[in-house]
C-alpha cells in the first residue's frame, strides 16, 4: 500500500557560482589566443621591461610625457567651445599657408629705402605672405562664434542630445 | 502564380515577386531603405516618418510602396535624404539616447540600427523629458514613456493582431503617449499580457521585465551611476558628435553577443503551437521573442507563452532520483533508481503477466518521448495498456473524425481558419485555451468580416464577440449540429454536388435526421427556432466554413457522438477538402496530438495503424526485429481505465510521464485508490506532483528547454525544440530516460539523439515516411501525413477522404441525454475549465509570482440570478458538493455563467475540481464526462476580497481603434510633413 509521501526537494543550484563563472572565463581567454599572450609577455617580462624602461628614460620620452601633461592641464582649464574655435582656427590658418602658392598670389615685392629694399625683398615677400594670410584667417575664424562645436562642424544645428 | 516585376532603386534594377511592401522587397534583394515603424506583421503604419523616398519627384513614404512592374524609386536624392534625417530627428527628440546601458542593445534594436545606418552627426532636437511617468505596474513589462517614439507599432499589435484593444495613441492631446485602456495602469486595464506589444517595440519603451539588469555587461549598474554618465556622454557629444557614440554602443553590442543564446523552442502550453527564440544568459531567460517566420504563430504569444518560465529554474525542481524508503522519499543515484525500475517493472511481468502494467506517456512532451513510451510497452513489456492525457480530453473528438472523414485531427491550418467565410466555435473558449488561435479569428473578424457564430453555454469572451452567439442547454449540441444538418437538406442547402461525389451513406443518415426538427431543437437545447435557422441559413449559404469544438463537447458521456454531430454537418454542407473549410478540434496540451500520433493509444501504434491489424503488427513487428507474435493484437486499458483496474488490483504496477493523473482524472478518491494499490509506481516529471507523491520511484525528467525534440501542434504541424538550457542538476532529458531504462531492461536501442528515434518511426509509420530532423530544421515544420518525400499536408481531402473507398461517411446518431443531470437534491450544474493564465496544476505556471498576481486563487463562478436568488455576494464562500465529495471556494458573480449553472477553473487546490466529478463516462472511449457533474451549493458564513483582484483583465474595458490614427496626427495644426523642420517634435 503506497500511502501519499509529502516530500521538499533539495533545492538545486540554479546558474554558474564564482567557480564555474572563473572556469568560463580561462576557456575564453585561452580561445581567444589571450591567455597565450599574457603568457608571452609574463615569460619575457624582464626583456620587455627593460625594453620599456629603456624607452621611458630617453629625455625625448620624457619630453613627450611630460609635454602632454602639460596640454592636459592646459586643455582642462579651456572650454571646450573656446578650445574648438582656436583649434579649427589654426587649423584654417595652416591651411592657407599651405595653400598658398607664391606664382598666384603674385611674387613681386614692395619697398621703400631700408623698408623699401626690404619691401622690394621678393623672396622675403613670398615668405611672409602666406603668413599674413593665415593670420587673417586666424582672426576670421575667431571671429565667427560657435554655440556647439558638432554643429559648426556638420552645419547641422543641435538644441543637444 | 506570383507576377515578377522589375524595379529601379537608386538606379539598381532588381526583380523579384511584385506586390510586396517595398521595404521586404529591397531587403530580400540586399538592398536597404531606413525604417523604423514598418514591421512585416503589422504593415504600414506611416508614423515615424524616417523611410521617405522619392517617385516621379514626389515624396512618397517607402513603407507605403509595393513592387510593381517599372516602379523607379530615388532614396538617395538629396530632399528624400533630408525628410529621413527630419523623421529621425524627430523620433530622437522623444527618445533618450543611452545605448550601451540600455537592455535593448541587443542587436535588434530598431531604432538604433537605423540610427547608426543613418550616420546621423548628430540629432537636431534636444531629448527633453515628457510629463508622464513610468509604468511598472505589470509584474510583466514595463512602459517608458520617456523612451517611446509614437510609433504605435505596440498599438497596432493589440488593435489588429492580438486583438486585444486595449492600447492606443491620442495623437490630438497634448503630450501624446500609448495609453491603456485610455489613461489606465498596465495592470488596472483589460491588457492580458500577451507580450505582442513588446514584442514588436521598435527601441525599450516597452520592455520585458525579465531583461532589467541582465542584458549586457553595464546595464546592472544602478541608475544613480548610470545617469550621471548618460549626462556625460551627452556632454561629449555636443563637441564629439554622434559617430564616435554610436561606435561606443556598438562595440557594447557585439560584446554582448557571445553572452546571449538565442534558441528555436516551441512553447509547452497549448496545442498552438507557438515557436520563438528564447533567450538566455547563462541560465537566466532573457525573453521570449516570437519572429515572423514562426509557422503556428508569427508574432504571437500568450502570457504564459511570452512569461510563463519560472519554473525551468524553480528551486523544487527535481534533480535527483527519489526512491521510497520506509515512507520517505531519499535521494537516489540514476544507476539505483533505473536498476530498480527495470529490475521491478520485468518482476511485476513475470509475475502477473504483460497486461499488469500500465503506461501513461506524456502529452507535454516529445514525440520521441511518446514513442519510446509506447515501444517499451509494447516492444519490452508486451502489452497495449498504453495512453496519454487525449483520452481526458480529445479521444472523442478524434473517434467523430475516424467516424466520418477518417483523419484524427484538424482538417486544415490555422491560416484556413483565418480565410474561412464563417468560423463556428462550439464548446470551446479559444480566447483563454487557445489565445493565438482566438486573436487569428478575431482578427479576420474585425478586419476582413469574417463571420463568427459562437455556440457555448458560457458568455466568454469569443461569445461576446460573435456575429451570433446561441447558449444551449448543456450536453445538447448533437441536437442543434443535427437539426441544422436537417434543415440544409430540407431547405436546399446540402452540397449535393460533394454529397454526391465525396460521401457515403447520404440516404441512410437524411432518414436517421428526421427527429431533429427545429421544433424538437428548439425544446431540448433551449436556443429559439430562429435563431437555429439564422445559423443553419449563415453556415449553409458561405463558401467556406471552419467548425471548431473542444472540451464543451468532448467531455460528455456521449462526446463522440457529439464530435460526429459537427463533422457530419461540415459533410453535408461540403466544408471539408476545400482552403478555408474544415473541422477542428482544438487540441487542449501542447502535444496532444503528437503523444496520439506516436502511439500513446490504447489501439493504435505510431501513425494510427491499429493493433489489431494484421499487417500492421507485422510491419511495426519488422521494424522492431521481432516476430508479429510477440506484439499483442489486444486494444489495451486507456489510462482512465487502468486507474479503475488498479483500483480492482488487475494492474499491479504502473509507469507515468508528466501526467498529474492525481489531479486531472475524474473522481479523485478512485485514483488515488487505485494509485495507493499498486505494487510498484513510476513517476517521470519535472516537479514532485500530486501523481509523484504516490511514486515508488521519481525520475527527475528536463523540462522541454532542457532537451531536444518535436512536438505536434494542433494542425498536424510538427514542429523542432532545440535545447536551451543544460539540464538542471541531474536531471534528465526524458528520451534518454526512457532509452536508458529500455537497456537495463536487456534492450539497449542505442538512441544517441532523438533524431534516431524519430528516424526510426519515419521508416516503420507510412503517416511520417518523409519526417526528418534535417526537414525540420530551423523553422521549417511538415504536417502530416508526410510522404516518403517530405511532402507534407497542410489541408486535407483535397484528393477524397481517408477510408478505404477515399470517400466520407455520414454517420447516423440517436441523442441520448446525459448520464448525470441534475436532480431536486444537486439542482445545479457545475462546469469547468481553464483559465487563460493558468495551465493544467499550476505546477508549471504556478511558479510564476506575475501569474500568481493575476489569479491567486481558487474560485467558483455564480450567475447573476442564482447569487441573487442566493444570497452570494462576490468573496462569499460557498460549498459545492457533488453525489462524490464536497469543496469550498469564494464567488465570483458574473454573467459568463447562466442560470443554474456554475463555472470552476481546473487548476486550484490540492485536489481540485475532481473531488467533485464523477466517472460516467463516453462508452465509446471512455472520456470521463467532467462537464456532467451535478452539484448542490451552501452558502458559507465566510466572506473574503474578490478572489479575482479588480485588477484582473477580465474587469478592463478595452478601447477598440481601426489601429493606429496617425491621421490624427496629421491633421493637428502644428505637424509639418518633412523634410520641413518640425517646432514640437517632441508632441506629434
Amino acid at each position: 500500500m503506497a500511502e501519499r509521501i509529502s516530500h521538499d526537494v533539495t533545492p538545486p543550484k540554479v546558474g554558474p557560482d564564482a567557480h564555474e563563472e572563473l572556469e568560463q572565463l580561462l576557456q575564453t581567454l585561452h580561445e581567444h589566443g589571450v591567455l597565450r599572450l599574457a603568457n608571452d609577455v609574463v615569460g619575457a617580462n624582464t626583456r620587455i621591461a627593460s625594453v620599456v624602461v629603456d624607452g621611458l628614460g630617453k629625455e625625448s620620452t620624457l619630453n613627450a610625457i611630460q609635454n602632454l601633461a602639460v596640454l592636459g592641464m592646459m586643455l582642462s582649464e579651456i572650454p571646450p567651445e573656446r578650445f574648438y574655435r582656436v583649434a579649427f582656427a589654426l587649423k584654417e590658418a595652416l591651411d592657407k599657408v599651405g595653400q598658398h602658392r607664391p606664382d598666384e598670389h603674385g611674387g613681386d615685392a614692395p619697398g621703400v629705402s631700408g623698408a623699401y629694399r626690404m619691401l622690394n625683398d621678393d623672396e622675403l615677400w613670398r615668405a611672409v605672405a602666406p603668413l599674413v594670410d593665415g593670420l587673417k584667417a586666424f582672426a576670421e575664424r575667431l571671429d565667427r562664434p560657435v554655440d556647439k562645436p558638432v554643429s559648426d562642424y556638420y552645419g547641422k544645428p543641435t538644441s543637444g542630445p | 502564380m506570383t507576377t515578377q516585376c522589375t524595379i529601379v532603386f537608386d538606379g539598381q534594377r532588381l526583380s523579384g515577386p511584385a506586390g510586396k511592401p517595398l521595404i521586404d522587397f529591397l531587403k530580400q534583394r540586399g538592398a536597404e531603405l531606413p525604417h523604423v515603424c514598418y514591421h512585416p506583421s503589422l504593415g504600414a503604419l506611416e508614423t515615424c516618418d524616417a523611410c521617405w523616398v522619392e517617385v516621379d519627384g514626389e515624396l512618397q513614404r517607402g513603407c507605403t510602396l509595393k513592387s510593381t512592374d517599372g516602379l523607379e524609386v530615388n532614396a538617395q536624392g538629396e530632399r528624400a535624404q533630408a525628410a529621413r534625417e527630419e523623421g529621425m530627428d524627430r523620433l530622437l527628440a522623444k527618445h533618450e539616447l543611452y545605448c550601451t546601458v540600455c537592455e535593448n542593445n541587443n542587436g535588434d534594436c530598431t531604432l538604433h540600427n537605423t540610427m547608426v545606418d543613418m550616420q546621423i552627426p548628430i540629432q537636431r532636437y534636444e531629448f527633453q523629458r515628457k510629463p508622464h511617468h513610468k509604468d511598472t505596474s505589470s509584474p510583466f513589462y514595463t512602459y517608458d514613456p520617456d523612451q517611446c517614439i509614437l510609433c504605435g507599432r505596440c498599438v497596432e499589435a493589440c488593435q489588429n493582431v492580438e486583438v486585444n484593444e486595449t492600447l492606443s495613441i491620442d495623437f490630438s492631446s497634448e503630450n501624446p503617449r500609448v495609453l491603456w485602456d485610455g489613461g489606465k495602469e498596465i495592470n488596472d486595464s483589460s491588457c492580458v499580457h500577451c507580450g505582442h506589444c513588446v514584442t514588436v517595440c521598435p527601441c525599450n519603451a516597452l520592455m520585458e521585465n525579465s531583461m532589467d539588469g541582465k542584458a549586457g555587461p553595464f546595464t546592472a549598474m544602478p541608475w544613480s551611476l548610470k545617469r550621471p554618465m548618460i549626462e556625460i556622454i551627452k556632454k561629449l557629444e555636443t563637441t564629439t558628435g554622434a559617430v564616435p557614440v554610436s561606435g561606443l554602443s556598438e562595440i557594447d553590442m557585439h560584446l554582448r553577443q557571445p553572452e546571449i543564446k538565442r534558441t528555436k523552442t516551441v512553447c509547452t502550453y497549448c496545442g498552438v503551437g507557438c515557436s520563438f527564440e528564447m533567450w538566455t544568459r547563462d541560465r537566466h531567460i532573457l525573453k521570449v521573442q516570437p519572429v515572423a517566420e514562426a509557422p503556428a504563430n508569427g508574432i504571437s504569444t500568450c502570457i504564459k507563452g511570452k512569461f510563463a518560465w519560472d519554473f525551468v529554474n524553480s528551486e523544487q525542481r527535481l534533480t535527483m532520483p527519489l526512491i521510497r524508503d520506509n515512507g520517505r522519499f531519499r535521494e537516489a543515484s540514476w544507476d539505483e533508481a533505473l536498476d530498480l525500475v527495470a529490475r521491478r517493472l520485468l518482476e511485476v511481468r513475470e509475475a502477473h503477466g504483460p497486461n499488469s502494467l500500465g503506461f501513461i506517456g506524456s502529452s507535454k512532451g516529445t514525440n520521441e518521448q511518446a514513442y519510446l513510451v509506447q515501444k517499451i510497452a509494447r516492444r519490452i513489456i508486451g502489452t497495449n495498456n498504453v495512453d496519454n492525457s487525449s483520452r481526458y480530453c480529445q479521444n472523442p473528438a478524434t473517434k467523430g473524425l475516424f467516424r466520418t472523414v477518417g483523419y484524427g485531427g484538424d482538417a486544415g491550418t490555422i491560416e484556413d481558419i483565418e480565410q474561412a467565410e464563417v468560423v463556428v466555435i462550439v464548446g470551446s473558449n479559444t480566447a483563454e485555451n487557445h489565445p493565438v488561435i482566438a486573436a487569428r479569428i478575431k482578427a479576420a473578424q474585425k478586419l476582413r468580416g469574417q463571420k463568427l457564430i459562437v455556440i457555448d453555454p458560457r458568455k466568454h469572451e469569443m461569445a461576446e464577440r460573435a456575429d451570433l452567439f446561441l447558449r444551449p442547454n448543456s450536453g445538447t449540441d448533437l441536437i442543434w449540429a443535427s437539426a441544422l444538418s436537417r434543415y440544409m437538406f430540407d431547405h436546399d442547402l446540402a452540397d449535393r454536388e460533394f454529397l454526391a461525389r465525396w460521401v457515403n451513406g447520404v440516404e441512410e443518415y437524411r432518414k436517421s435526421l428526421a427527429p431533429f426538427t427545429l421544433e424538437f431543437a428548439e425544446a431540448e437545447t433551449g436556443i429559439a427556432r430562429q435563431d437555429l435557422a439564422e445559423a443553419a441559413e449563415t453556415i449553409g449559404r458561405a463558401q467556406s466554413v471552419c467548425l471548431l469544438w473542444a472540451m464543451g463537447i468532448t467531455q460528455h458521456s456521449r462526446g463522440s457522438d457529439a464530435s460526429t454531430a459537427l463533422s457530419n454537418l461540415l459533410l453535408v454542407t461540403g466544408n471539408y477538402g476545400k482552403p478555408g473549410t474544415g473541422g477542428y478540434p482544438m487540441r487542449g496540451h501542447n502535444n496532444v496530438q503528437g503523444a496520439s500520433d506516436f502511439g500513446c493509444l490504447r489501439d493504435r501504434y505510431p501513425g494510427y495503424d491499429h493493433v489489431e491489424d494484421e499487417e500492421a503488427r507485422k510491419r511495426w513487428a519488422e521494424g522492431w526485429g521481432i516476430s508479429p507474435e510477440a506484439l499483442s493484437d489486444e486494444a489495451g486499458y486507456g489510462n482512465f481505465l487502468m486507474v479503475q483496474a488498479a483500483d480492482e488490483g488487475e494492474i499491479k504496477a504502473m509507469y507515468v510521464v508528466g501526467e498529474e493523473t492525481a489531479f486531472s482524472d475524474s473522481n479523485t478518491h478512485n485514483v488515488l485508490s487505485g494509485f495507493e494499490k499498486l505494487e510498484f509506481m513510476v513517476v517521470q516529471d519535472v516537479f514532485l506532483s500530486r501523481t509523484a507523491e504516490y511514486a515508488d520511484v521519481v525520475l527527475p525528467a528536463c523540462p522541454s528547454v532542457e532537451q531536444e525534440g518535436t512536438y505536434v501542434n494542433t494542425e498536424r504541424r510538427i514542429q523542432r525544440s532545440y535545447q536551451v538550457l543544460e539540464p538542471l542538476g541531474d536531471s534528465r532529458p526524458d528520451w534518454r530516460i526512457l532509452t536508458d531504462l529500455a537497456a537495463r531492461m536487456g534492450h539497449d536501442w542505442g538512441y544517441t539523439h532523438p533524431a534516431e528515434i524519430m528516424a526510426e518511426c519515419a521508416r516503420i509509420a507510412p503517416m511520417f515516411a518523409g519526417v526528418s530532423y534535417a526537414r525540420l530544421e530551423g523553422w521549417k515544420s511538415q504536417l502530416w501525413p508526410v510522404a516518403a518525400d517530405g511532402t507534407d499536408s497542410p489541408l486535407l481531402y483535397t484528393d477524397g477522404f481517408a477510408n478505404e473507398d477515399g470517400k466520407a461517411n455520414l454517420h447516423p446518431l440517436e441523442w441520448q441525454p446525459p448520464e448525470e443531470a441534475p436532480d431536486d437534491e444537486y439542482d445545479l450544474l457545475l462546469d469547468n475549465g481553464r483559465l487563460r493564465e493558468q495551465f493544467q496544476g499550476t505546477n508549471q505556471t504556478g511558479r510564476s509570482e506575475g501569474i500568481r498576481q493575476q489569479v491567486p486563487h481558487g474560485f467558483v463562478e455564480v450567475s447573476l440570478e442564482l447569487a441573487a436568488e442566493r444570497g452570494i455576494e462576490e468573496g462569499t464562500w460557498v460549498r459545492i458538493t457533488s453525489r462524490r465529495d464536497s469543496i469550498e471556494f469564494p464567488a465570483v458573480i458574473t454573467d459568463r455563467v447562466r442560470g443554474k449553472t456554475l463555472f470552476m477553473p481546473i487548476h486550484f487546490g490540492k485536489t481540485g475540481v475532481n473531488l467533485l466529478t464523477g466517472e460516467h463516462n463516453d462508452p465509446e472511449v471512455q472520456t470521463p464526462a467532467y462537464k456532467e457533474t451535478a452539484v448542490k451549493l451552501e452558502v458559507l458564513d465566510k466572506r473574503g476580497a474578490p478572489p479575482l483582484p479588480a485588477h484582473n483583465y477580465r474587469y478592463g474595458r478595452p478601447t477598440p481603434k481601426q489601429g493606429v490614427e496617425v491621421e490624427v496626427k496629421w491633421m493637428r495644426g502644428d505637424y509639418t510633413p518633412p523634410p520641413a523642420h518640425q517646432s514640437n517634435p517632441r508632441k506629434v
